[in-house]
C-alpha cells in the first residue's frame, strides 16, 4: 500500500444564512460539509460523488486552501496544511493545483495563453524569464495544444481546448495533487474522452494523484479506483471502485448507482427511487440524513450513524450493515 | 475592439464632433482673431459683423476669442476632475468590493452618505469655503464624483471576483495585490470607462453652473459658464451674446454623452438592455 498524501479528518464548515423579518433576524447554518473524513493514497484516483449541492465543491476549496473550514484538519504529505503560513503556505500550494469546472470562467479573458499558464512561474518566481517561455511551450505541448496559441486569448478557444489550457496550468508547478471539480460535466461526450485520456497520461507520466469531484457516475467509474459517495455534506459510503459499484450497501449508493443508464435495452432495469427531495440544508434531518427518504429507515436512524468498515475495501455509514444497533 | 467603435456611426458622428473642441482646448490662445480680455468702449454689445464674427461683449471684447480661450478651463476642470475621481472612486471600490466585510461597509456608507447631497449644492459650500479657481474646482468636483466610480467599480468587482480566474489565481498562491492587478482590474475597465465619459459629461456642467454662479473661474479669464452667466443680463440687448456660449455647451455635451453612449454599446453590452 502507498503512501496516504491527502488526509482530511472531521472536516466542518457552515455557512450562516441570515433570514430576516421586521422584527427578528434568525441565523441559520446551512451545514455545506459535515465532519467529513477521507484518505487519498499516492498515485490513486479518488472519485467523489454526489448530488449538486452536497458540498463537493466546497470540500475541494478546503482542500485548495481557499475556503477556511470551521474545524478539522487537513493533511497534505503528513503536514497540517491549514496551520501554515506565509511562505510555506505558498510553497505547500505547488503541491496542490485545481482543474476548474467551467471552460468559460477558469481563465482570464484579458490575459494570453502563454501568460495564463506562465502564471503559476511568475507567482512562484521559479526559472528565469526565458526559461519560462520555454517552459510554457513545452507543457502546451504536453496537453496536446500547438505552441502558436502562446499569443492568443481564452475567447478564441473552445471548451476542450480550454479545459487543457486550465489543466497545462495545473500541472505547471508539478503538483503531487490535482483537483478536478467536475473537469468534465461541461464539455461534450466525445470531448470528454479526450480529456479524461489526456488526465491519465498525466497521471501516468507525473505519478499524479486526483480528486475527481462529479455527479457523472460512469465517468467516475471510468477514473476512479477509490470513490466516496456524499449526500448532504456527508460521506455516506467509500471504498474501492468495483466493489462499490457492484455491491452498494448504503441505500442512498443503491438508489443513485441503479440511476445509471444502462448501456443495452434487454438489460433489466431495476430502478430504486427514493422518495421526496433533497431536504434543505440549512435544516438537515437528525441523526442519518436520508432517515426522510430511505426505505430502510429504523427508529435507530435518528442518530447519526458512524462510517464503518463492513468488507476490507469497503466503509458505510448505515445501520443495515452496522452491528450499533 | 477599436473595429466596433469605428463602425458604430454614434461614436464616429459625436467623435468628429468633440476632435474641435479638443483642439482648440489645447492651441486656443493661439488662434484668437482678437485679446480675449482687450477692453474696446467703443464696440460694445455689437451683433456678428465682418469684424467681430460673433459680435462683442458688454465691454466690447471680442465674444469669438472669449469662446476659443473659455473652453480651457472648462475642459482641463473636467479631465482633472474626472481622473481624481477616477482614481480615488476605482480604488476605494476594489478594496470594497475584494476585501468585503467591515471595510466595505464603512466605505460604501461613506459613498452613500456622500450621494445624498446634490453635487452643486456641496460644490458652493466648498467653494465658499476654500475659494474658487481651476486647481480648487478639479479637486472639489473630483472628490464629489468618487461615489459613481465607487459604486460602479464595486459592483463590477463583486462580480469579477466570484468568478473561477480568480479563484484558480488565489488557489496558486498569488498575493491579493496580484490578483486585482492582473485579474481584477482588467475585467473591470470597461465599466469604468463608460462611467468616465459620462462623469466627464457631468463635470463640465458642473463647472459651468459653478462658474455661471460666479464661483468658478476667476474673471476676467473666461469660461463658458461664466460667459452665460454674463449674457443673461444683457438678453434684450444682444440676444446672440447668450446663444453662443450656450450652444458651445450644448453641443459639446450632446457629443459626449453620445460618446458615452456609444462607449457603453460597444464595451458594455450587457447594459444595453
Amino acid at each position: 500500500m502507498s503512501q496516504p498524501l491527502l488526509e482530511i479528518k472531521n472536516v466542518k464548515k457552515h455557512y450562516q444564512v441570515k433570514s430576516k423579518n421586521i422584527f427578528s433576524t434568525q441565523k441559520n447554518n446551512v451545514h455545506a460539509v459535515n465532519d467529513v473524513s477521507l484518505t487519498i493514497n499516492e498515485g490513486e484516483t479518488y472519485g467523489l460523488v454526489g448530488e449538486s449541492g452536497c458540498g463537493k465543491s466546497t470540500l475541494a476549496r478546503v482542500i485548495t486552501g481557499l475556503i477556511k473550514p470551521d474545524s478539522g484538519r487537513v493533511f497534505i504529505d503528513g503536514e497540517d496544511f491549514l496551520q501554515l503560513k506565509g511562505k510555506s503556505l505558498r510553497d505547500k500550494r505547488r503541491t496542490v493545483q485545481m482543474v476548474f469546472q467551467k471552460p468559460y470562467e477558469s481563465l482570464n479573458p484579458k490575459m494570453t495563453i502563454g501568460e495564463i499558464i506562465r502564471a503559476p512561474f511568475d507567482i512562484h518566481n521559479v526559472y528565469h524569464k526565458r526559461e519560462r517561455e520555454e517552459k510554457v511551450k513545452e507543457l502546451l505541448d504536453l496537453v496536446g495544444l500547438s505552441e502558436k496559441y502562446m499569443s492568443r486569448y481564452p475567447h478564441e478557444f473552445s471548451g476542450g481546448q480550454r479545459q487543457r489550457i486550465g489543466i497545462a496550468r495545473a500541472i505547471a508547478l508539478h503538483p503531487k495533487l490535482i483537483i478536478c471539480d467536475e473537469a468534465v460535466s461541461a464539455l461534450d461526450v466525445s470531448i470528454q474522452a479526450q480529456v479524461l485520456n489526456l488526465l491519465d497520461e498525466l497521471q501516468k507520466e507525473f505519478k499524479l494523484t486526483y480528486l475527481f469531484i462529479s455527479h457523472d457516475l460512469s465517468v467516475v467509474r471510468h477514473v476512479s479506483d477509490n470513490i466516496g459517495i456524499m449526500y448532504l455534506g456527508e460521506i455516506v459510503e467509500t471504498g474501492d471502485a468495483d466493489t462499490i459499484y457492484s455491491s452498494p450497501k448504503h441505500p442512498y449508493t443503491e438508489a443513485l448507482l441503479s440511476a445509471i443508464p444502462k448501456a443495452h435495452p434487454k438489460q433489466v432495469k431495476t430502478q430504486k427511487i427514493l422518495e421526496g427531495d433533497l431536504p434543505s440544508p440549512i435544516n438537515p434531518p437528525e441523526g442519518c440524513k436520508l432517515n426522510t427518504r430511505c426505505p430502510h429507515v429504523m427508529s435507530i436512524c435518528k442518530t447519526k450513524p458512524n462510517l464503518e468498515s463492513i468488507k476490507e475495501k469497503q466503509k458505510v455509514a448505515c445501520y443495515l450493515y452496522n452491528d450499533q444497533r | 475592439m477599436f473595429k466596433k467603435l469605428l463602425q458604430n456611426k454614434q461614436f464616429i458622428f459625436s467623435t468628429i464632433l468633440l476632435l474641435p473642441v479638443f483642439i482648440v482646448a489645447l492651441i486656443g490662445q493661439f488662434i484668437t482673431p482678437y485679446d480675449p480680455l482687450e477692453f474696446n468702449h467703443n464696440q460694445v454689445l455689437i451683433k456678428s459683423s465682418s469684424e467681430h464674427l460673433l459680435g462683442t461683449d458688454e465691454f466690447g471684447r471680442d465674444i469669438l476669442s472669449r469662446l476659443i480661450v473659455g473652453i480651457q478651463p472648462t475642459i482641463l476642470v473636467a479631465i482633472g476632475a474626472t481622473a481624481i475621481s477616477l482614481v480615488g472612486g476605482t480604488i476605494f471600490g476594489v478594496i470594497a468590493g475584494y476585501a468585503r466585510g467591515i471595510a466595505e461597509k464603512t466605505v460604501m456608507r461613506f459613498m452613500d452618505i456622500v450621494l445624498c447631497f446634490p453635487p452643486i449644492l456641496l460644490a458652493l459650500l466648498v467653494v465658499g469655503f476654500w475659494g474658487s479657481g481651476v486647481n480648487n474646482l478639479m479637486l472639489i468636483i473630483g472628490l464629489l464624483y468618487i461615489p459613481y466610480f465607487a459604486r460602479i467599480t464595486h459592483s463590477a468587482t463583486l462580480q469579477v471576483k466570484s468568478l473561477e480566474y480568480v479563484e484558480s489565481e488565489l488557489s496558486l498562491g498569488a498575493t491579493h495585490f496580484r490578483v486585482i492587478l492582473k485579474s481584477i482590474l482588467p475585467n473591470i475597465t470597461s465599466p469604468i470607462i463608460v462611467q468616465a465619459s459620462l462623469t466627464f459629461a457631468a463635470t463640465i456642467l458642473l463647472e459651468s453652473g459653478l462658474s455661471f454662479l460666479g464661483l468658478g473661474v476667476t474673471p476676467p479669464a473666461p469660461s463658458w459658464g461664466q460667459m452665460i452667466g454674463d449674457a443673461s443680463g444683457y438678453i434684450h440687448n444682444n440676444p446672440f451674446y447668450v446663444i453662443w456660449p450656450s450652444l458651445c455647451l450644448g453641443v459639446t455635451m450632446l457629443a459626449i454623452n453620445l460618446l458615452g453612449d456609444s462607449l457603453r454599446d460597444v464595451l458594455d453590452p450587457k447594459l444595453k438592455r
